[in-house]
């Protein structure tokens, strides 16, 4: 789907194979992995041997900064060095079972598995006379605390948010949803990144054929890195050149666990604090988390909010130039007379003039972001003063346009997950606005429509909540229902088991 | 093959329906001139199209100021396109709220002036038409505003809040078409004239004028309006004031009508091959102001002063209703179209002769007056030593 069927033959083939295998001389197989890892100082190889002569030689090989070193002294170099029964007849086996004190152990040959298991922090065993090996569970690097996630505060609600840890995020969704039927599925993609990516999922809830159609899409994927989970949400989303997304990220355990108990997946990729959720419908970017932890009439005037916040933003600059540029007959006529006396003496067209202050929004709102907070006072007077009264005073532009690209720019950051999404069919009604008026703009909002309501995520229809005719499909759009009302999942997502809430205890679903 | 025929037809399809937008283009709002209202002469044989532009003066507090520019033309439309050499700017006439006809031009007939209003696409239906009772039109114009600085939303202003003053209602462009084409009834519409008033020149509307068929006839004026929108059953309101409601006594007695406190009946009654009208108009008023004379405390009072009221209205009533009938024969209380909805089949009959039939028909007038309050004082103002 997304390569050439021949080109992933070619591509398919991993670039470096180790031909060789272990033997049972404990220098050769050092020497193997010192071969490998070929000028990487921070390879470490130690020797060492049981307190008498008779004991068979041991090897370690572990990558500095990746391992506990406590685990790695205390659990594996202590006990073989004190323990005397090291004969030379020992067998890794007995290593595993009475000497190493570590919770996972795998016995291998696999020369492959062996690196695999120093890259991500484990500690290969190596005895003499042994031409297989021991990858200990040994990984201990620092990594960031679990904090709330900047991009998606709330008052209300739990405050963690997933880290660039694989296992805390697992950690994280699992602690949120204790039951056997929580699946996680591992993958490794990206050929010289090697990240572990997740499919999380609920059995009996998620929809077969969407798990089917997530895992055949990653299992597609072929790349040398996948560094964060946006790698992996642009290669598999539906419709890639679409502005908008069909793909959810969250930086919350809470919107993932919610997410999964709807049917959908989740993707957790290593290294990554947003994790993937998918089927994604146009509804999710209106719905917070918070809406449903507070009250539902609170939770409802805030979606409205959004939803008027998003409408507003991508119209109001494209009908005010088509109202004030073709039919100023729309306008009662004490506006007419405002609009015209701001705009006597400005040089620049009304289009010109949007377009110039959408620009400029969109660089104070793009500096504000990269800039170090120290400075960034700079923005705040520049922007208010300098372009907004200064520009006015200057007959630059004229106020009305100041205030509607600002109404623009305000509503934009209500639903800041809509981002480039916006400010293209912003800027798309606009032009059309421009070119035809009115009629330019309802061209404008029927091709978005169409757009929209062409759009699939995994098969799921984008828009199903605004042309679904069940009924509870309507009871989380535009407003969010008391939870005793959505007795229902969405039931486009999942599919067979679709009660969320049963009147009676007893027959709460097999769930 | 058959994708490229496929993308060229929608591409083809897509550019024709950029040739659907109609008759607009880009202007932008500063470039246009805003007709505010505009006034009709007829000069010899050209029109002469007075129109009131807003002028606009930028600055850190923007200024609104009216000009008053002048065109000449064989045509309506001649003259306004003649006034871009003046003003520089194109007209544009969607805000414009008011066009005063001449007394001349109206008694020529008016149906020539307003097609231009109608046709075009920019000025509104809502246009409030007035007739000037001035020598021309364009004198209105030389009114000090008041309360705007545009003359015409002056004027605008005065036409929308008449209701509480009920000399005229204001009539908009195409109430005043629908009007020349119904069968029965006839057309007015509010006239204008200018008075002094602390010195300085105001504009005062001044009663009804009175069509016949598309052409001036005749003037009503202000007592005379008042009553014929009892007829018509147009009052929201309104006083009462001396004469008006007695004739001898209690002149000093003003009342005050009630919001939609004024119903109008027209019942027609054929017998015979005789038609006779049936007004029946019920009145719910208060006491606004009581002057001198009886304080209406007691009953008998009351029931007395509502005779005389009752008798006065239905003498006003009959009174205007034959000054119509005798001096312009225009049928502008409608009859004729409350027979037609009420009785189709009697007018077909009489259709024809509709003119001669209005002149001479026989109008039974009752009138029902309540009072339903003294508003704030129950009793009148004690006056002791």
């Amino acid at each position: 789907m997304f390569f050439d069927e021949n080109n992933r033959k070619e591509q398919q083939e991993k670039p470096v194979t180790y031909k060789k295998h272990l033997k049972k001389s404990l220098e050769y197989n050092i020497q193997l992995f010192k071969d490998i890892f070929n000028s990487d100082e921070t390879l470490v190889t130690r020797k060492f041997k049981g307190p008498t002569e008779q004991q068979s030689e041991c090897g370690i090989i572990f990558i500095e900064g990746m391992i506990d070193v406590d685990v790695v002294n205390k659990n594996i170099i202590q006990p073989v060095l004190r323990k005397k029964i090291l004969t030379r007849e020992v067998s890794l086996e007995t290593l595993q079972e009475h000497v190493i004190a570590a919770h996972k152990i795998e016995k291998t040959a696999d020369i492959e598995k062996l690196i695999q298991g120093i890259l991500i922090g484990n500690t290969v065993f190596l005895l003499e006379g042994a031409s297989e090996a021991l990858i200990i569970t040994t990984k201990g690097w620092k990594h960031r605390e679990i904090t709330e996630p900047p991009s998606e505060k709330t008052i209300r609600g739990p405050r963690e948010g997933f880290t660039e840890a694989f296992l805390t995020n697992l950690s994280l969704i699992r602690r949120k949803v204790k039951t056997p039927k929580l699946k996680f599925k591992y993958l490794t993609l990206g050929v010289q990144t090697n990240t572990k990516v997740c499919i999380c999922y609920i059995e009996g809830i998620t929809n077969d054929k969407i798990l089917e159609e997530v895992e055949r899409r990653l299992k597609n994927i072929i790349m040398d890195g996948i560094i964060d989970s946006g790698y992996i949400e642009e290669l598999i989303k539906d419709c890639p050149l679409s502005p908008f997304k069909t793909i959810g990220s969250t930086e919350r355990p809470d919107v993932a666990a919610s997410r999964l108990l709807e049917g959908r997946i989740a993707v957790v990729s290593d290294g990554s604090p947003n994790v993937l959720t998918m089927p994604y419908v146009f509804q999710e970017y209106f719905q917070s988390n918070e809406d449903y932890y507070m009250d539902f009439i609170f939770g409802s005037i805030n979606r409205l909010l959004r939803i008027l916040g998003f409408l507003l933003t991508i119209s109001v600059t494209g009908i005010y130039v088509a109202i004030s540029t073709y039919h100023q007959e729309i306008f009662p006529t004490p506006l007419v007379l405002s609009i015209s006396a701001a705009r006597q003496g400005v040089p620049f067209p009304t289009v010109v003039e949007a377009i110039l202050l959408l620009f400029i929004f969109e660089v104070l709102r793009e500096a504000s972001v990269r800039m170090p907070e120290a400075i960034g006072q700079t923005i705040s007077i520049v922007g208010a003063l300098v372009l907004g009264q200064a520009a006015i005073d200057a007959r630059l532009f004229s106020a009305p346009i100041v205030v509607v690209v600002a109404l623009s720019g305000i509503t934009e950051l209500i639903v800041p997950r809509f981002k480039g999404a916006n400010i293209i069919v912003r800027m798309m009604l606009l032009f059309l606005s421009a070119f035809l008026g009115l009629y330019g703009f309802i061209f404008g909002v029927l091709i978005l429509l169409i757009h929209l309501f062409g759009l699939r995520s995994f098969g799921v229809p984008y828009m199903q909540n605004y042309r679904s005719l069940e009924f509870q499909d309507f009871k989380d759009t535009v407003v969010r229902a008391p939870w005793w009302y959505m007795i229902l999942r969405p039931q486009f997502i999942a599919s067979e088991n679709k009660k969320r809430r049963s009147l009676i205890r007893d027959t709460g679903g097999e769930q | 093959m058959k994708k490229t025929v496929k993308a060229v037809i929608l591409l083809l399809l897509a550019v024709s329906v950029l040739q659907l937008t109609g008759c607009w283009n880009y202007r932008e709002i500063d470039k246009v001139s805003i007709v505010a209202g505009a006034a009709i002469d007829k000069e010899r044989d050209r029109y002469v199209v007075t129109v009131e532009v807003i002028d606009m003066k930028s600055g850190k507090e923007s200024v609104v100021e009216s000009k008053i520019i002048e065109g000449r033309g064989q045509s309506i439309f001649d003259a306004v396109r003649n006034i871009i050499q003046i003003s520089g700017k194109r007209l544009y006439w969607a805000h414009s709220k008011i066009l005063i006809i001449s007394q001349e031009i109206a008694r020529e007939g008016v149906a020539d002036v307003i097609d231009f209003y109608a046709r075009d696409s920019e000025p509104r239906f809502a246009l409030y038409l007035l007739i000037s009772k001035e020598e021309t039109a364009k004198d209105i114009f030389l009114m000090e505003s008041f309360a705007e600085d545009i003359k015409s939303f002056d004027i605008e202003d005065m036409l929308s809040s008449e209701e509480s003053v009920l000399k005229v209602s204001g009539i908009v462009l195409y109430e005043f078409i629908n009007d020349l084409g119904a069968e029965g009834k006839s057309a007015t519409l509010p006239s204008i004239s200018l008075i002094l008033n602390n010195d300085q020149k105001r504009p005062e509307l001044s009663g009804e004028a009175v069509f016949k068929k598309d052409r001036l006839i005749g003037f009503l004026d202000g007592k005379e309006s008042k009553i014929l929108h009892y007829i018509l059953d147009e009052t929201q309101g309104g006083l009462l004031v001396g004469e008006e409601i007695s004739q001898d006594v209690d002149k000093e007695l003003t009342l005050e009508v009630f919001e939609n406190g004024t119903t109008t009946k027209i019942k027609p009654e054929y017998v015979s091959g005789d038609l006779t009208i049936n007004i029946e108009v019920d009145i719910t008023a208060a006491i606004a102001e009581n002057r001198g004379g009886n304080y209406f405390v007691t009953k008998e009072s009351v029931d007395q002063m509502k005779k005389e009221v009752e008798k006065a209205m239905e003498e006003k009533i009959k009174n205007l209703i034959l000054k119509v009938q005798s001096e312009y024969g225009s049928d502008i209380f409608g009859f004729g179209r409350t027979v037609k909805a009420d009785m189709p089949k009697t007018w077909k009959k009489i259709k024809n002769n509709w003119g001669d039939i209005f002149e001479n028909l026989e109008v039974k007038v009752t009138v029902d007056f309540k009072i339903v309050n003294k508003a704030m004082l129950s009793q009148p103002i004690t006056i002791g030593d």
